[in-house]
């Protein structure tokens, strides 16, 4: 569900006086997070899936390491490079999102501003990180799904705890849209 | 239905058994794409503890309903008194919204007035601009607000809750493996009503459902469940008038046919009618059937795609129920006629039809229905069909020879909508059974106003207060038992004959939007005081101190332009024609742009005015009244003394309009020599311009025709042929027209430069060819030969010379019959039609749009939107950015337009209608305009009137070849083409369509022939006399 049909059917006057979601939530109460963190799989150096409700994300961690591009690095940082992609059959639009597409790229670059400013890269100059999340489903709420997977790998030092979550406001009654 | 287990069934009644223990649950389901892909949803549902059951006070029975009950009887639910205390479940909210929306809208309205939080539900309500809310502002008057409290307290007094069971931990129910979901959902549903029987205190709870499984196994359950019929029934000894608005199943028909012949003999002598024609119907066919079955969905699938079967909409005929054509695969048409061929199939239906090569057989058994219809009880389009019912089928017959006929088989998709009619009176002996005050239900037979419809067959319980009474009535089905199809009614607009009832059917039956604007709409509106601001003034051209006026017809309230006129140092003159500036108060995607894109049109009857924006918009702010500052959108033009554009300038302007005029004072300003007024000099002056520009245009060659198309457009509304005294005075309008028309060239220019794919421009396709040989042909036979239509010139030009010495009401017969083979100008988006196509053929003008009246037509909104757009005054808007988008709406603006035309032309005609109804039977002199198989068009000149003269075949020859009827009497009568006859008008209410029938009398000599002149003022006066209060607007 993306968040634009979520807040039309948050608005629909149903008649509740109550004021149910399209899924039985109230305007208050947000879906069911979990979180699963993993030291490293395979070659990855951090490993992290988080789920919002339905929509689910995967992030790993490679790095800090040594950067395979020379010329692409900093003398006195770490190169950060962020790929944010969605799988296939994810959501209702098929093949939409994935690696490479124009909102993709737009949405890994914004990811990769966002925890430059938080990840410490001064401590691990002429090294690389590299990020990568995967969204495995997605029902709304995906960067944030995103973001929040992102942050649980760990395995860098970060000055800031990164968190995202989406709120409106709709006539007087603040809403999360998670 | 019943493909669910057993052991379920048990457990249904047993709630705490099968309640989910987690909270989150994952609900899953097929659905089928639009690319016919088979895609699975999940949806997650999250189950709560936290609900608590509505406790209906006070109340002796809670009702349950079934989602089928909603679909089928939403008049029932909404109207009847006797549905109280409803428990809507979420999960039958949820279908209906999937079903039907304007159901869905009416059942939440139903809900929503029960809220508590009323502020809030009315902001949302406002918002969405569904149901107008209860008026609050200052405009309108305190009547209504009145009435609306009244009707909201009246709505109050019942009481509908929603139960969101779908949420609620003890009511959910998951699908079963084996299960569909119609089944699941009957299940939850009746869960709802287990669950309410458990916890409601006092009350006992009731299932309505029509579904005979469902509520089979809710009765096996222990619940209470009824049918809408049995409820009804149930609820008469509280409520003697319930189920006035039942609408009649067709499995319940089918039951009645089960119960057999008893049931129907031992009803009320009312019905028995109905009774005995069944049985006759039983008798005809083994299966007691009147019309063959539809075919099954499968095989009309497998039909389509052998191309055995066509598929298409089926449109009938004017003004008969019997005669339809359906246009398949675009091109191809087939004719449908009779009743068996079109098997219950009616005007608008989409359906499926399979050719058949030989029709007699279907002949034979259709007249034999028909005998056995005609009975008066039945009254098909009835019993002695009047004359022009039959000339109108005989020539749609006629005209249809080469055609393919075919059958309906099935029908895809019914386009039912409200009908408004009458009930056909009873006989005198019945009418004693049906006094006032008795309730006995009867069934009676409602007969449509629009012709092409059958007549359809309600039950009422209020048959003395409906008589001689408009009605809407909804269809409800047609089962093949029954000759009729069955309905119920659902409003009464008021007395057979009142003229505001008449117009209020004409508007309704024609489509137009007649409801009050919405709170939201008039949210969108600036205050009643409203006074330009420096807010307003930013970025607009000051040309307050510039001498403005506008022409007007008298009475004019609604003024959307206004011209201006200076010379200029350098000896040319600033023209300027100054629009009011709608789209400044009228924003796109707002609720009152989006009503007005629903209207499309401000619609015109005779005496009443349907406005597409609010009256405070239209007649004060946006209307350029004298002596006002008001915002405007102008072109202003720098011209020649010789009227050449130099210049041509777009510009958002602030006017201060000096006179609104009508055009006789204009007229006469300008024609007294003493008057050297400034505004008088301005009008002069425009009037020097405009018939330089006029002229140079008949020079060109292209011009003749512009102005004659305007004439003909008029021509065809009022019937005005001009004459010198009435030209003396159309010099304003012409003046007036003639700027509007550059206006709108010009405009349309620079939208195409700016937007070659998203301007929405007017074109008009030139005639089709063959009409206007058939009018070449008749004129070579009264003595003019030399009738040309290759260009527009040549015809402006033919159409000229088109002159009988001996007889001067030929010219305006010609250009008539000439207007009625033109094409419909239309409105289309530049991005969807070829530019070849572009041209408007009546104006001679390559590029055309509407741009002048925003305030009458949406048309023009768009316009103006799309020039400040191209100025780079406003953004593109969204609607304006996609040719789809365009184009729909410019489809809807035609059709709308249209509509409205024939509006008006029904107005007109019921005004005719009823002029002659108090006049009683008049002679008059007419023209015969064309000659068809049985009978003949005449024009009558002193009453403005057209119709059909029906020739019955026993005592004339007619001979369409030649255009000629021959006597089959007298020897040497003889009646041709252009011949004037007398007939015999006379006003026919018989089955209340108000029609006025035109009879044939006797041939007259050519010095019998009444003067032209004493023609002209008869008609003006009986004009006057026919239309009193006629609104006068603008044509350009």
């Amino acid at each position: 569900m993306s968040t634009k049909t979520q807040i039309s059917l948050l608005f629909q006057p149903h008649g509740f006086r109550e004021g149910f979601r399209a899924d039985g939530r109230r305007v208050h109460e947000p879906r069911g997070i979990q979180c699963c963190v993993g030291g490293g799989r395979g070659e990855a150096d951090g490993y992290a899936v988080f789920e919002l409700g339905s929509t689910k994300a995967v992030a790993y961690v490679y790095g800090p390491m040594e950067a395979r591009q020379r010329s692409a690095t900093f003398h006195d940082r770490a190169l950060l490079t962020c790929v944010l992609s969605t799988a296939a059959l994810s959501g209702p639009a098929r093949g939409f999102g994935r690696r490479g597409d124009r909102q993709s790229q737009e949405r890994s670059m914004w990811m990769q501003q966002a925890f430059e400013s938080a990840i410490l890269l001064e401590q691990y100059p002429r090294s690389q990180i590299r990020l990568y999340v995967q969204i495995l489903q997605a029902e709304g709420s995906s960067m944030a799904a995103a973001i929040n997977a992102a942050l649980w790998t760990e395995a860098a030092d970060a000055r800031d705890a990164l968190l995202q979550c989406l709120l409106t406001v709709g006539r007087a009654v603040p809403c999360l849209l998670h | 239905m019943g493909s669910f287990s057993n052991d379920a069934i048990i457990t249904e009644a047993d709630i705490a058994d099968d309640v989910p223990s987690s909270s989150r649950q994952l609900s899953s389901w097929l659905r089928r794409t639009r690319q016919n892909k088979i895609r699975k949803v999940v949806r997650e549902v999250y189950l709560r503890d936290d609900i608590i059951p509505e406790p209906f006070e006070g109340a002796d029975q809670v009702l349950v309903l079934d989602t089928n009950i909603v679909l089928h009887q939403i008049d029932l639910i909404a109207e009847d008194e006797c549905v109280n205390h409803v428990v809507v479940p979420y999960t039958v909210l949820q279908e209906v919204r999937h079903r039907n929306m304007g159901i869905y809208a009416r059942l939440r309205a139903l809900c929503r007035v029960e809220t508590g939080d009323v502020k809030q539900d009315k902001e949302t309500e406002a918002e969405l601009n569904e149901e107008p809310a209860p008026p609050s502002n200052a405009r309108r008057g305190v009547g209504d607000r009145e009435r609306a409290k009244e009707m909201a307290s009246a709505r109050n007094a019942r009481r509908f809750y929603v139960f969101p069971n779908e949420f609620f931990r003890e009511t959910y129910v998951e699908r079963a493996p084996q299960e569909s979901q119609n089944d699941r959902n009957d299940r939850a549903i009746r869960r709802v009503a287990h669950w309410y029987r458990r916890h409601i205190v006092g009350p006992e709870v009731l299932l309505l459902t029509d579904d005979r499984a469902c509520k089979a196994k809710a009765v096996s359950d222990g619940l209470v469940a009824f049918r809408a019929a049995e409820f009804v029934e149930r609820m008469r000894a509280k409520f003697p008038e319930a189920g006035e608005k039942l609408a009649l199943r067709e499995d319940e028909e089918v039951d009645m046919q089960e119960a057999g012949g008893a049931a129907t003999q031992s009803k009320s002598p009312a019905s028995t009618p109905r009774g005995t024609k069944r049985k006759d119907a039983f008798v005809k066919s083994s299966d007691g059937s009147v019309y063959p079955a539809h075919l099954k969905a499968s095989e009309v699938e497998r039909g389509l795609k052998e191309r055995r079967l066509f598929q298409g909409v089926l449109r009938m005929h004017m003004n008969t129920c019997m005669h339809g054509t359906v246009t398949c695969s675009g091109t191809e048409e087939v004719e449908v006629s009779g009743r068996l061929a079109l098997n219950r199939a009616i005007d608008g239906d989409v359906v499926v039809v399979e050719k058949v090569d030989s029709v007699d057989v279907l002949e034979r058994a259709d007249k034999r229905l028909r005998l056995e219809v005609g009975d008066p009880d039945f009254g098909v389009s009835g019993k002695a069909p009047s004359a022009a019912d039959e000339i109108k089928e005989m020539q749609t017959q006629a005209s249809s020879v080469e055609r393919p006929k075919a059958r309906v088989v099935g029908i895809l998709k019914r386009n039912w909508r409200e009908y408004c009619g009458t009930l056909r009176p009873l006989q005198a002996e019945r009418q004693q059974e049906h006094g006032p005050g008795t309730y006995n239900k009867s069934d009676r037979i409602f007969v449509p106003a629009d012709a092409r419809l059958p007549n359809i067959m309600i039950q009422t319980r209020h048959s003395a207060n409906l008589e001689n009474k408009r009605i809407v009535v909804v269809l409800d089905g047609w089962d093949r038992f029954s000759h009729h199809p069955s309905g119920h009614w659902t409003k009464i607009l008021g007395d057979v004959g009142d003229r505001s009832v008449e117009s209020m059917v004409i508007l309704h039956e024609h489509g137009v939007i007649t409801r009050e604007f919405s709170e939201a709409v008039y949210r969108c509106l600036p205050s009643a005081d409203w006074q330009p601001g420096p807010e307003d003034l930013k970025g607009r051209e000051d040309l307050r101190g510039i001498c403005v006026c506008s022409v007007d017809p008298p009475g004019c309230k609604d003024i959307d332009d206004a011209v201006s006129c200076e010379p200029l140092p350098n000896g040319n003159y600033r023209v300027g024609v100054h629009i009011a500036d709608v789209t400044h108060f009228v924003h796109p995607g707002t609720a009152i742009d989006n009503e007005a894109a629903e209207r499309c049109t401000t619609v015109y009857l005779v005496e009443r005015r349907t406005d597409m924006l609010p009256g405070l918009l239209t007649t004060d702010i946006c209307s350029l009244r004298g002596q006002v500052e008001r915002l405007t959108f102008s072109v202003l033009w720098e011209m020649t003394p010789e009227a050449e554009i130099v210049d041509t300038k777009f510009c958002k302007a602030i006017i201060k309009s000096r006179a609104a005029l009508s055009y006789a004072e204009a007229q006469a300003r300008i024609d007294d020599p003493k008057d050297n007024s400034e505004i008088t000099r301005i009008l002069r002056t425009l009037l020097k311009l405009t018939r330089q520009i006029r002229g140079r245009r008949v020079d060109n060659g292209a011009l003749e025709l512009a102005s004659q198309e305007v004439r003909f457009e008029l021509d065809s509304e009022t019937q005005d042929p001009t004459d010198v005294a009435e030209y003396q005075q159309r010099e304003t309008n012409k003046l007036i027209e003639e700027l509007m028309l550059l206006a709108n060239q010009a405009v349309a220019s620079k939208i195409l430069s700016s937007f070659p794919m998203f301007g929405v421009l007017r074109r008009h396709p030139p005639p089709k060819d063959e009409q206007l040989k058939v009018l070449q042909k008749l004129l070579a036979k009264n003595g003019i030969h030399d009738f040309k239509f290759g260009s527009n010139k040549e015809l402006s030009d033919s159409l000229q010379k088109a002159v009988k010495p001996e007889d001067p009401f030929f010219n305006t017969l010609i250009r008539i019959m000439t207007t009625r083979c033109m094409n419909q100008a239309v409105y289309f988006c530049t991005g969807e039609v070829q530019p070849a196509l572009y041209g408007h053929y009546g104006l001679a003008m390559e590029r055309y749009t509407h741009f002048t009246s925003p305030i009458r037509r949406y048309a023009d909104v768009l316009a103006h939107r799309l020039l400040a757009a191209s100025l780079g005054l406003i953004p593109l808007p969204e609607q304006l950015q996609s040719k789809a988008t365009i184009s729909e709406q410019c489809d809807k603006i035609n059709v709308k337009h249209r509509m409205s035309q024939f509006a008006s032309r029904a107005s007109a005609d019921l005004h005719t209608f009823m002029f002659f109804n108090k006049k009683g039977q008049q002679n008059a002199e007419a023209v015969v305009t064309r000659i068809r198989r049985s009978g003949m068009q005449v024009n009558v000149p002193r009453y403005g009137i057209e119709g059909v003269v029906a020739m019955p075949e026993e005592d004339w020859d007619v001979r369409e070849e030649e255009q000629c009827i021959l006597s089959k009497k007298e020897a040497d009568v003889r009646i041709d083409i252009f011949a004037h006859i007398k007939v015999n008008i006379e006003s026919d209410n018989s089955d209340f369509r108000n029609r006025t029938h035109i009879r044939f009398d006797r041939v007259i000599q050519d010095s019998e022939r009444e003067q032209y002149a004493a023609v002209e003022a008869a008609r003006k006066q009986v004009q006057e006399e026919m239309f009193p209060d006629l609104l006068e607007r603008e044509a350009n």
